[in-house]
């Protein structure tokens, strides 16, 4: 997969962590899969359709998505994830790729976005479509988020 | 003899449409705490629509990525229902394509999500 679809989702999640407070950002690890597969609590995905197909999918321990929501929330203490904590998850991820198709367009990549859906639970494998999919770790004062990127290319 | 004082806009009552309720919850808290009404909360382009038409409200916030009926497409049913509608986007989604499809429907503004406060009333405040 080339570099230049990969980094606007890693710089759109950069710069919505940062306007939501998180400090000490720093990528981590990247796999890469036949299979888009996650192994943490709670995973949101966002589908991606026009010059470039496939979905996105960002992934995190049930801890991580408390403390993004009570910073998208102005800090409000987050006890559980109830149906506004999981509507910000989805609108998290709205916003990383939102703005990341903005950064492809900047490149000439018309893309469009489908609203995210929430998946909870752990050990999840998506058969969306068996594309190659690329796993990066994004390390920052919230906790870890994996960005599951499976473009068909 | 006239002694109502205060707000001097033309916009009070402002409806909201966007899938998602925490938008709607800090959308709210933003325009509540400067003087706004929020009128009617609305979950996708169609409800947008049907609520505009029920409610005439002076301004409506239009996300774009909704189901049943895109932003886009229910701000042209909107404008063509009302020539004279006001309506600012507010979108994670904001390439130059889109912005521009946007604009050419007559809309106010376009702002990109994430947004705060200041976004949201300095836009409100440069509508005439």
């Amino acid at each position: 997969m080339d570099i230049k679809y990969i980094l606007p989702f890693l710089e759109a999640l950069k710069g919505i962590l940062e306007q939501f407070g998180a400090t000490d950002i720093k990528r981590g690890n990247m796999t890469k899969n036949d299979l888009m597969h996650v192994d943490t609590d709670i995973t949101a995905v966002v589908g991606m359709v026009g010059r470039v197909r496939g979905n996105i999918a960002y992934s995190m321990a049930t801890d991580t998505a408390k403390r993004i929501v009570s910073a998208m929330m102005m800090g409000m203490p987050v006890e559980e994830l109830n149906e506004m904590g999981r509507s910000a998850l989805g609108e998290f991820s709205n916003m990383v790729t939102g703005n990341a198709s903005t950064l492809l367009s900047g490149s000439g990549i018309q893309v469009d976005i489908t609203p995210p859906s929430i998946i909870f639970g752990r050990d999840v494998y998506f058969i969306i479509s068996s594309v190659e999919t690329l796993k990066i770790d994004m390390e920052s004062s919230l906790g870890r988020v994996e960005v599951n990127i499976g473009l068909e290319l | 003899m006239n002694t109502i004082v205060g707000n001097e806009s033309a916009i009070k009552r402002i409806l909201l449409v966007d899938d998602s309720p925490i938008i709607h919850r800090l959308l709210r808290k933003t325009l509540e705490a400067h003087g706004y009404e929020v009128c009617g909360d609305a979950k996708n382009g169609r409800e947008g629509v049907s609520l505009y038409q029920s409610l005439k409200p002076d301004l409506v916030f239009m996300d774009i990525t909704m189901p049943v009926m895109d932003g886009l497409e229910a701000a042209e049913e909107i404008m063509g229902i009302d020539p004279e509608a006001r309506i600012i986007m507010l979108s994670a989604m904001g390439d130059e394509q889109i912005v521009n499809r946007a604009k050419a429907l007559g809309i106010e503004d376009f702002l990109k999500k994430p947004f705060n406060d200041y976004m949201i009333i300095s836009a409100i405040s440069g509508i005439v």
